[in-house]
């Protein structure tokens, strides 16, 4: 029951944009044979392959568009690079099979000129997450370090690639073992007490056994506390731009993203409506989200659009609220309701635009501005996208905002969770406070506990990867004398 | 002369060799059970008591499938107890001294009149497969039996291996031989082996001890039966004594450690952890001033003493030492000396469910030869082979019980997926079910089982229905009646008074005014059962309404817990995937699910090193077999 094999795939496997070096790697049965068609050096020579390739071992030379007619005499192909190239044979590269990795310059040109020739030369495209899932497949990683290297090709920043990192190097494993620790005493306690003799009467009382529960529900708190921290790290920090119509959006939104910003394209498959954009700066990543305008009528306006809008607010790690520095009028008020209620409790950072305008001054006094600084951001900044005046303020705005996730925490506990690792976490949560609450109040037998505690630790076990049952009677047996 | 041939030989008349040649018996196969000696039938090598802490479960679980052990204990028993009776109910468990010679007669005559079973006193020397199907089984005197299908339940005796200090005997168990030649036709039969070890203390005469200084223990007063079918407990029960190890004796033992086997490293096989041998007890408790020791009797027509937690392999001479260094013991003579015993015994992840081993077709494995501990752990076992082995022979599907059904169901499963180490001895924290896998419960959760089983008899069923039907009646009426609470100033239904840690029957009935309607219709129930002769059931029955109230809302938390992967066990694997070729599986779990081959993709998650991202992976190939399959055809 051998399934076809795989088609021999190549992709850029470091990050797209300006970068000194870039890797391509080109992975399958076939891989040998496609760098022979577009490589001369080492074994590789006049498009085949002559002598043997040795694994781990790299060579230099020239790459070239592949070569179909070896017969011409001059090379009617063009030179691309002068490239590095590392084959790893089968079993031992990242994917398990044979791989091949070219190490060309950066940039944007270079590096897609590679894939390029790699895809003329018989590879086909790597998916996302391709190489990781051949890794996983090929028993070369395992569910959670791939979910980790799934999360590091989707890191945008260099900080999350680094959070990602350190899971691979299991941080978040360390954190599990010491919520679970405590838990595993307690209940190899509690068994203890009832596998044990009645004449030597031991029990765990409920208020102590609570108390343990209570621990580790605060453990847990302190992961999920830098959860959110793991997923900016993974996926950016959303900053959301909104206000009315004419508000000056749209420049605000191009001016911080800048002339050199990474990339900037249409969020895929979502909405004409809101545009994103991407930055990076200090190494974080930040997405920027260009919303339809607010209105207070909404009933006459595109209310499909205001939809968006409230969504995208929704998913928002901060909210810039934009209103002109010189408008004739307050903000509508239910403008604010609305920007207000899609997340009360997220940072929003007031933005005058348009300050270069006449009479801008005329609001330099105090602002009927939506609660301004609300969740420790900044007080109002005055900004022009004319002029740039106030743009780094905004973003300075941004960072502090960025800082008070926490991030530097998430990173120092090495824990970034996906998104299966936090619903399990807080499912374990929930019923761990349960079972405190309950022994609170009705002091439960210990066979209660122990049966509930069990099925709970068997829970945190599809996190941690850990298999409890034997470990529990193992230390029931480090601690008692079992007898009868 | 032609060799006699039966559908069944039961090789092995220990716990396990009883159960499974009764039950082949009465379910209708013409049976034969292969036993050195006849009065080897039944015996109690070791403790010489039945039940105690999940195993006391485990009997009444026999009981109720049609089993043999309860009625024996019930009739031989000297002493009855509840233990665990301070905690809740659902961990205490039933536990009796038994006269060890009675209920060996009693368990010799089962055997001897059961009609449809020869006994052949003989050693058994192996076994013959024709086409990978058991098909003989030798004898050592030369003799073949004819067979369809074989039980083997050898226990200890399979190469066993005696070590008293540095003094080695071979043999079984004190004063029986050993079975030397199937341990090398089990190889020859594509068996794996593995060595395991455990141990027995020693034997006192009762005369020497002075009791006048020990703390009497005495049995229940009124003792509860183990069977449903016991109507009462005919006993004069006698005491048993506890007895403390002190600072001198574990001097001595220490003293005395470089000439034990286990130490010395003689001994290759694992002991358990849980039945520690003294001077493991010594070592690993160093902290510990004093071990409890308990004296029981092992009859009532024999001097023996048994020293319950004493057990050792240290020489002759220090053990004399260690008895005469506790309080009450000083001058009491030691009759056998403890030993260490070392077997070979067949890892379980090569039996089926059914405890069919996978390389031999109808060749069933029961009891300590699949590295379990213990007659009650064994007699379940046999119960389970010798009623599959029936069942396979008109190819009916095997009796296999869920681990949310029974101690037995949670018994098989972790043998076919675990790896033994240790003599494997039950306990209720291993049944994550325990909630409502309870002693107060056996016949309601597995009356309707026992039914479909046929082991027994009409009027063992007939009391099954009164007790269930009692049982119903009691529920709807707690229901319909309410009582009003002083204490809390409530009126609420009888059944959620019930639930409240304070409510009990007899506080139910001190509320009079509302709810004599309740108690006459209890009165009503109670003599129908009585006049159908299952008056005695009436306790249990209400014992069961009353912790299936009070457990009722843990257990639909707990089944809420576990929801999630209950449908695991319900998702089939193919026998035949090539789990070697799942290179996505870690190195670990690709050997284990190739070597146990997991009928579930539940029992492949239970299974030691089969992580939640190797299940995950499975699921994937499941997904990719099933499509294939589908392309196939």
């Amino acid at each position: 029951m051998n399934p076809a094999p795989l088609p021999t795939i190549a992709a850029q496997a470091t990050p797209v944009g300006e970068s000194g070096l870039a890797v391509v790697r080109v992975s399958g049965p076939d891989a040998l044979a496609v760098t022979a068609r577009i490589f001369e050096g080492g074994p590789f020579r006049g498009g085949a392959l002559v002598g043997a390739v040795e694994s781990h071992r790299a060579v230099y030379g020239i790459l070239a568009d592949p070569v179909f007619e070896p017969s011409a005499n001059e090379k009617t192909s063009c030179v691309i690079d002068q490239v590095l190239v590392l084959p790893l044979l089968a079993p031992h590269g990242y994917t398990g099979e044979d791989t091949v990795e070219f190490f060309c310059h950066g940039g944007r040109v270079v590096p897609d000129l590679v894939v390029r020739a790699c895809l003329a030369a018989g590879a086909e495209p790597a998916g996302p997450g391709e190489f990781t899932r051949r890794a996983f497949l090929n028993g070369k990683l395992s569910l959670d370090q791939a979910e980790a290297v799934a999360d590091l090709i989707h890191a945008t920043g260099e900080l999350g690639a680094r959070a990602a990192i350190r899971q691979l190097q299991g941080g978040l494993d360390d954190q599990m073992r010491g919520i679970e620790h405590p838990l595993l005493q307690l209940l190899a306690e509690i068994e203890g007490s009832l596998e044990f003799l009645d004449d030597e009467d031991v029990s765990v009382p409920a208020e102590r056994a609570a108390a343990v529960l209570r621990e580790a529900v605060a453990g847990i708190d302190r992961l999920l506390d830098v959860a959110p921290a793991g997923r900016i790290l993974r996926e950016g920090f959303h900053v959301v731009l909104a206000g009315a119509p004419n508000a000056g959006k749209s420049s605000l939104f191009n001016a911080l993203l800048g002339e050199d910003r990474a990339i900037v394209d249409d969020e895929a498959g979502t909405t004409r409506d809101v545009v994103a954009g991407k930055r990076i700066r200090r190494g974080q990543a930040y997405i920027l989200h260009d919303t339809a305008g607010l209105r207070g009528d909404a009933a006459r306006v595109e209310l499909l659009g205001i939809q968006r809008t409230y969504r995208t607010l929704a998913e928002a790690d901060v909210i810039l609220y934009l209103t002109e520095a010189d408008a004739p009028r307050d903000p509508e008020p239910e403008v604010l309701e609305l920007v207000n209620s899609a997340q009360p409790s997220i940072p929003l950072i007031t933005v005058w635009t348009k300050g270069d305008l006449a009479d801008a001054g005329r609001r330099a006094g105090p602002h009927p501005a939506p609660e301004a600084g609300r969740g420790g951001a900044a007080a109002a900044i005055l900004t022009s996208s004319r002029t740039g005046s106030g743009l780094d303020e905004v973003w300075r705005a941004l960072e502090s905002v960025a800082a008070g996730y926490r991030l530097d925490e998430a990173l120092s506990l090495g824990v970034v969770m996906n998104a299966r690792h936090q619903h399990k976490l807080e499912e374990c949560r929930r019923d761990l406070v349960l079972l405190a609450d309950e022994l609170e109040q009705n002091h439960p037998g210990g066979e209660v506990t122990g049966t509930m505690l069990a099925a709970i630790l068997g829970r945190l076990g599809e996190v941690s990867g850990r298999v409890f049952s034997e470990q529990v009677l193992e230390a029931v047996f480090r601690r008692f004398c079992v007898g009868k | 002369m032609k060799a006699p041939s039966f559908d069944i030989v039961v090789i092995g008349g220990g716990h396990a060799g009883i159960e499974a040649a009764l039950a082949a018996a009465r379910l209708g196969a013409s049976s034969a059970l292969v036993t050195h000696a006849l009065d080897e039938i039944g015996r109690m090598p070791c403790n010489p008591a039945i039940g105690g802490l999940g195993k006391g479960h485990l009997v009444r679980e026999i009981d109720v499938l049609g089993g043999e052990m309860g009625l024996a204990i019930d009739e031989t028993g000297i002493q009855f107890r509840v233990l665990n009776r301070k905690k809740g109910p659902a961990v205490q468990s039933p536990r009796a001294q038994a006269d060890k010679h009675a209920y060996q007669r009693r368990m010799m005559q089962a055997v001897l009149d059961q009609p449809g079973l020869t006994v052949f006193a003989a050693d058994a020397a192996g076994m013959t497969a024709t086409h990978g199907a058991v098909s003989e089984v030798l004898l050592a005197d030369g003799r073949t039996l004819g067979c369809r299908r074989a039980v083997l339940c050898s226990g200890t005796f399979l190469r066993g291996l005696m070590h008293v200090g540095d003094r080695k005997t071979i043999g079984g168990r004190e004063g029986a031989a050993s079975s030397e030649g199937l341990s090398g036709g089990l190889t020859a039969l594509g068996l794996q082996l593995k060595r395991l070890k455990t141990g027995t203390p020693p034997r006192l005469h009762r005369d020497g001890i002075d009791y006048s200084r020990l703390q009497a223990q005495a049995g229940d007063d009124p003792p509860q039966p183990f069977s449903f079918r016991t109507a009462a407990l005919v006993v004069d029960q006698v005491e048993c004594h506890l007895a403390y190890t002190t600072e001198e004796t574990h001097r001595i033992i220490t003293a005395g450690l470089d000439r034990s086997p286990l130490f010395g490293g003689v001994i290759e096989g694992q002991g358990p952890r849980y039945c520690p041998s003294i001077e493991d007890k010594v070592v690993r408790f160093a902290d510990k001033d004093r071990h409890l020791l308990f004296l029981e009797p092992e009859g009532l027509d024999t001097e023996e003493i048994y020293v319950n937690g004493l057990s050792t392999s240290l020489p002759a001479d220090i053990q004399e030492a260690v008895v005469r260094s506790v309080p009450g013991l000083e001058r009491a003579r030691i009759l056998r000396y403890g030993y260490a015993v070392e077997y070979d015994s067949v890892p379980s992840w090569q039996v089926h469910p059914s405890l069919e081993t996978k390389p031999v077709a109808g060749l069933y494995l029961a009891g300590q030869i699949l590295g379990t501990s213990g007659y009650e752990e064994a007699a379940a076992q046999g119960l389970v082979a010798g009623i599959n082995a029936v069942r396979s022979l008109d190819g009916r599907p095997p009796l296999e019980l869920g681990r949310d059904q029974a101690y037995i169901g949670v018994l098989v499963d972790d043998l076919v997926t675990k790896e033994i180490n240790e003599p494997y001895r039950m306990f209720t924290s291993r049944a994550e079910h325990r909630l409502h896998l309870r002693c107060d419960n056996v016949e309601a959760r597995l009356g309707d089982l026992a039914r479909e089983v046929a082991l027994l008899p009409a009027h063992a069923l007939d009391l099954l229905d009164l007790r269930s039907a009692m049982v119903a009646a009691v529920e709807r009426q707690l229901r319909r009646t309410s009582v009003f609470l002083k204490d809390r100033g409530l009126r609420v239904m009888a059944s959620d008074y019930l639930r409240f840690p304070e409510g009990s029957w007899a506080g139910l009935r001190a509320s009079t005014q509302t709810v004599d309607e309740f108690w006459n219709m209890v009165d009503f129930e109670t003599k129908k059962l009585s006049a159908g002769g299952a008056g005695h059931l009436v306790q249990g029955a209400l014992a069961q309404v009353e912790n299936d109230i009070k457990y009722d809302g843990y257990i639909a938390k707990h089944n809420k817990l576990l929801r999630h992967r209950e449908h695991l066990d319900h998702l089939e694997l193919p026998l035949e995937l090539n789990y070697r070729d799942m290179t996505a599986l870690s190195f670990e779990a690709r050997e284990k699910l190739d070597r146990i081959r997991p009928a579930t993709l539940g029992q492949a998650g239970r299974i030691d090193g089969v992580r939640a991202g190797d299940l995950a992976v499975l699921t994937v190939y499941m997904k990719k077999y099933a499509a294939s399959g589908e392309a196939d055809r």
